[in-house]
């Protein structure tokens, strides 16, 4: 057993938190930076569509022949597997404007216009169109928030039930800690790469607040069972003991899924990257919290109760 | 340790996969035999066929069947269709409906949004219907902003603001408040009920496979139409309200009547916004024919004195009492005299009408009556003209009691084109009759969707309920659209598009192949890793994953589930995720063999130790899962079903198949199980 103690977990948990708590407040600082988390139509209404030309075409053609008017505001992308061998499309645009709903259908005739005549008739594919109203962007971001705060409460309820509150509550504050880091880390991100917030996105974060709490319980099931074992032991030991027992376990069972991850945000393409990357974000943060936050929370917890008994 | 029998696991188990075989054969045969690459030619064959039909009656090609057309006109086999061919073609698309759907982010298609215009069906309801109720539902719109659940409140409220009895328009008189907001309420929440029912007749006879209307929460209609080609034709059908009616066309002299009115009260009390009047050029364009007047003597004099028109010739030297006479008759001057006396509107000054129309003091002095615009538009000269016509606001008759519509070419019109007859109920067919027969001599407007389409004379009773919507040209689709609409009934109201999404079908393609990548390497690599650490016990492992994905894709085809983008990244995040339950046993009974356990009883507790921790931390996957599915649209609902699926079939495979496959290693062997 002593073997298996190698690492001295609950002694570093200042340092932990403190390197939590410092990428945190990087992030929000970054969010506050390029004012406000970056949501794409789905959240705030407006037009997409994505265009394939079956000629090369040169962006900067696309950019002027859109500019100004009526498309003002418009964001021009190319789209990421451009050229691959695969694609009939030698070159992939994706044309965004958030808008006022009310003239959506005009602005996508217009569109389509621009394109007939400034970029030639058929030589373009229209491969997706969207148009959402703001009001519906407002609900999803209601709803999303309640999904968000509806998944912790169940997960706080069972993990009550199965454990103890103190673990429930351990529980939520990784999970609160891993949505927070990943949110951050893609906010930063966008200073390099394009990634909004977007349904996926959101699909994403909900699995890593299902997934990361896996490894949470794995190691939160040994904490209770080596309790019972190794009665009259600290808590801060039997915590150590526990972690360094499971590692191997939260190690590989993190490490199989990263696999898949990694292959899907490679191989997966560019619909799905921003889901694939969340993920990939989510997954190392929520295996980091497992060991390093969630069971030394309960030591806090402990120590917290401790103090107030000997005041008592 | 005594044997563990086995033996109803293994008979459960073995039905479980036949089943799941048997469920994924019918999805085996839609996209991965031999066939599917002949049906696919039938397919382009049936579509071309069409598609050249089409075009030898002269009609316009969509952007999809032009392409068609252009990559195989020269290739002479696809332009014959043989018997069996159509057979086959019938009995793949049979199967298909057994087999796993994709959705439309695999497959292209369209996914819309849908709400019904509260206010417009508040102004259907209006037993009376001024310009007061316009404004005052101009203002609810307007505090409301589209907050469907608070919109009843916020009539009752501004109503009350305006000292409005709600009862003076809806209801009978005496009704109070409640009662009346309650009625509307409860007719608000029937008309979601209708409105789905409508738009199912009109898609089931619209010939799309596999389409879904859903209501979502009261206000809302999701409809997705997967592998729908035509966006726009299909756009109209589900949001074309199709109320059709009939109304009495106003005599000439109240039209002159009118026109002089609105000129005078625009002359004194020019609009806010005024518009730009001055446009002699839009003078000078009068329709060629219109001197050829056909219409009777009093008529052309009328015509004449109305629109003063102007010879081409002098129009240079005219142009300064052009300028008077627009702004004398700020109305009069927009509109131009039509071959029979009725009056157009160039396309220019359509706008500029539109506002006149609009406007307070002109909608007062119209009182009873409206102008209605013609459908489309008569081109003279290459500019367009839009015809308006004063009718009766009050409507004779509506299209609830049509019974049967079709769509047929026309016979007896010279012109030709495409015409719709149809059929009305007894209860329609009597007031028909009564209305015809009164009105003989005057002109009955058949009206869809505030547009006018034709205002025939009515020359005798008509007894039968029977009559004829003539297009005027247009094509195939139109008429059938039309007939569709008719037979399959009305909205209630007009529906807002919240929201709408357009999947081409390549994109759905590119996706497909970067799941199907993604997902044979991530496989592989589990496999090479599950076995390089776990020896024998990993490849039992690999096997049970390799089931968990057969069960899930089964499973998700006997929910009638549909697999999108995200739910193949789903699945194949679940891949990853159920040989974690396998790597916690497998490290358990590692650890229980430390303790100097045999290998049997390691193996036991290991399974039995394991198994709380496995489905705790499941379970918790499972709850995000569904937290996820409840307010997930679409393709995240397909992510969240197969993450779902995947982990309850995880637990079965990460724990019992893995278990069966162990004992029986060990037992028939009684040897060491590499770990």
């Amino acid at each position: 057993m002593s073997a298996k103690n190698k690492i001295d977990f609950v002694g570093k948990i200042k340092t932990a938190l403190g390197l939590s708590l410092i990428v945190i407040i990087v992030g929000i600082l970054s969010v506050i930076v390029q004012g406000g988390l970056n949501y794409n139509i789905e959240f705030n209404g407006g037009y997409l569509v994505h265009v394939g030309f079956f000629e090369k075409t040169d962006i900067a053609n696309i950019r002027s022949a859109f500019s100004g008017g009526d498309f003002a505001g418009m964001d021009i992308q190319e789209f990421g597997d451009t050229g691959s061998e695969a694609s009939d499309f030698a070159t992939e645009v994706v044309l965004k404007m958030e808008t006022v709903a009310d003239n959506i259908k005009v602005l996508e005739e217009k569109v389509v216009s621009v394109l007939n005549e400034k970029l030639g008739k058929e030589s373009f594919e229209i491969r997706q169109a969207s148009s959402i109203g703001p009001k519906v962007g407002d609900e999803l971001k209601s709803s999303t928030l309640k999904a968000i705060f509806w998944a912790l409460l169940f997960i706080l309820i069972y993990i009550t039930i199965k454990f103890r509150f103190k673990y429930g509550i351990a529980a939520i504050i990784a999970l609160a800690h891993d949505v927070l880091v990943t949110v951050g880390v893609l906010s930063l991100l966008g200073f390099i790469m394009n990634v909004e917030i977007s349904l996926s996105v959101i699909a994403a974060i909900l699995t890593i607040v299902g997934y990361s709490l896996n490894d949470t319980i794995v190691v939160f099931d040994r904490i209770r069972e080596n309790v019972k074992k190794l009665e009259g032991m600290e808590l801060d030991k039997i915590i150590n003991i526990s972690i360094n027992e499971t590692l191997t376990r939260t190690m590989l069972t993190s490490l199989t899924t990263l696999f898949v991850v990694v292959i899907l945000f490679i191989f997966g393409g560019e619909v799905i990257r921003d889901l694939s990357i969340t993920l990939l974000i989510g997954i190392m943060v929520g295996t980091y919290s497992s060991i390093f936050i969630a069971s030394p929370i309960l030591i806090f917890w402990e120590r917290s109760r401790r103090k107030r008994l000997a005041k008592a | 340790m005594k044997e563990r029998n086995n033996m109803i696991r293994w008979i459960i188990f073995a039905a479980l996969l036949s089943w799941a075989v048997y469920a994924l054969i019918p999805t085996y045969r839609t996209y991965f035999s031999s066939e599917k690459a002949v049906v696919e030619k039938i397919k382009i064959k049936n579509d071309l066929i069409k598609a050249v039909a089409k075009q030898e009656r002269g009609e316009k090609l969509t952007a999809i069947e032009r392409k068609l057309v252009r990559d195989y006109k020269d290739k002479p086999e696809y332009l014959s269709l043989a018997e069996e061919e159509i057979d086959k073609l019938n009995e793949f698309e049979k199967q298909n409906l057994k087999s796993l759907r994709l959705g439309l982010d695999l497959q292209g298609g369209m996914h819309l949004v849908l709400e019904i215009d509260y206010e417009q069906l508040l102004k259907n309801k209006a037993v009376k219907k001024d310009k007061q109720l316009d404004d005052l539902l101009a203002e609810v719109k307007s505090v409301n902003g589209n907050n469907k659940e608070a919109y009843f409140e916020d009539v009752q409220r501004i109503f009350k603001g305006k000292n409005v009895l709600l009862s003076n328009y809806f209801g009978r008189s005496g009704d109070s408040n409640k009662k009346i907001i309650d009625n509307l309420d409860s007719a608000a929440r029937k008309g979601i009920v209708t409105t789905l029912e409508v738009l199912r007749n009109r898609i089931d006879q619209f010939g799309i496979a596999e389409p879904s209307i859903q209501p979502r929460g009261k206000h809302r209609i999701i409809v997705e139409l997967p592998g729908v080609k035509d966006e726009e034709r299909a756009t109209n059908l589900v949001n074309q309200a199709a109320f059709l009616e009939f109304k009495i066309v106003a005599d000439n002299e109240i039209l002159q009547q009118k026109i002089d009115d609105i000129d005078a009260v625009l002359k004194n009390k020019p609009m806010d916004d005024q518009p730009e009047i001055e446009t002699p050029e839009a003078k000078e364009v009068t329709p060629a024919e219109e001197k050829s007047t056909e219409t009777s003597e009093t008529d052309a004099e009328d015509a004449t004195k109305l629109f003063s028109d102007t010879d081409k010739d002098s129009a240079a030297a005219v142009s300064d009492s052009e300028a008077d006479f627009a702004k004398n008759y700020p109305f009069k001057a927009l509109l131009t005299g039509g071959r029979s006396g009725n009056i157009l509107v160039n396309e220019k000054n359509r706008l500029k009408v539109t506002e006149i129309l609009k406007n307070d003091n002109v909608r007062n002095i119209l009182g009873n009556h409206e102008f209605v615009w013609k459908n489309k538009p008569e081109v003279y000269n290459e500019e367009q003209f839009w015809e308006i016509m004063l009718v009766e606001k009050k409507a004779v008759l509506d299209g609830t009691s049509i019974v049967e519509a079709t769509a047929q070419l026309s016979q007896s019109s010279a012109s030709g084109g495409w015409e719709v007859p149809f059929e009305l109920d007894r209860d329609g067919a009597r007031i028909f009759s009564e209305v015809t027969g009164k009105n003989v001599g005057k002109r009955l407007a058949i009206i869809l969707d505030n547009k006018l389409y034709m205002a025939p004379n009515i020359q005798v009773r008509i007894p039968n309920g029977r009559g004829v919507i003539t297009l005027g040209g247009g094509t195939t689709e139109e008429a059938q659209d039309i007939a569709i609409v008719l037979k399959a009934g009305a909205l209630e109201a007009p529906l807002e598009i919240m929201e709408k999404r357009v999947i081409g079908p390549s994109l759905g393609g590119d996706s497909i192949r970067s799941g199907v990548i993604s997902a044979a390497i991530g496989f592989g690599l589990v496999v090479v890793f599950m076995i390089f650490w776990y020896k024998l016990s990993g490849l039992f492992a690999v096997i049970a994953l390799f089931l968990n994905f057969i069960f899930t894709l089964a499973t998700l085809g006997m929910f009638k589930g549909t697999l999108t983008l995200p739910g193949i990244a789903g699945l194949i995040l679940t891949m990853g995720m159920a040989v974690d339950a396998n790597i916690i046993i497998f490290e358990r009974i590692k650890e229980e063999m430390g303790e100097k356990n045999t290998m049997l009883n390691a193996i036991n507790a290991g399974y039995e130790r394991a198994f709380t921790t496995v489905f705790d931390s499941n379970l918790t996957t499972f709850i995000a899962g569904i937290t996820l599915y409840q307010f997930g649209t679409g393709a995240v609902k397909g992510f969240a079903l197969t993450l779902m699926i995947g982990i309850m079939w995880s637990m079965f495979t990460a724990v019992v198949v893995t278990r069966l496959l162990s004992d029986l290693y060990v037992n028939k062997n009684t040897k060491k199980l590499s770990i």
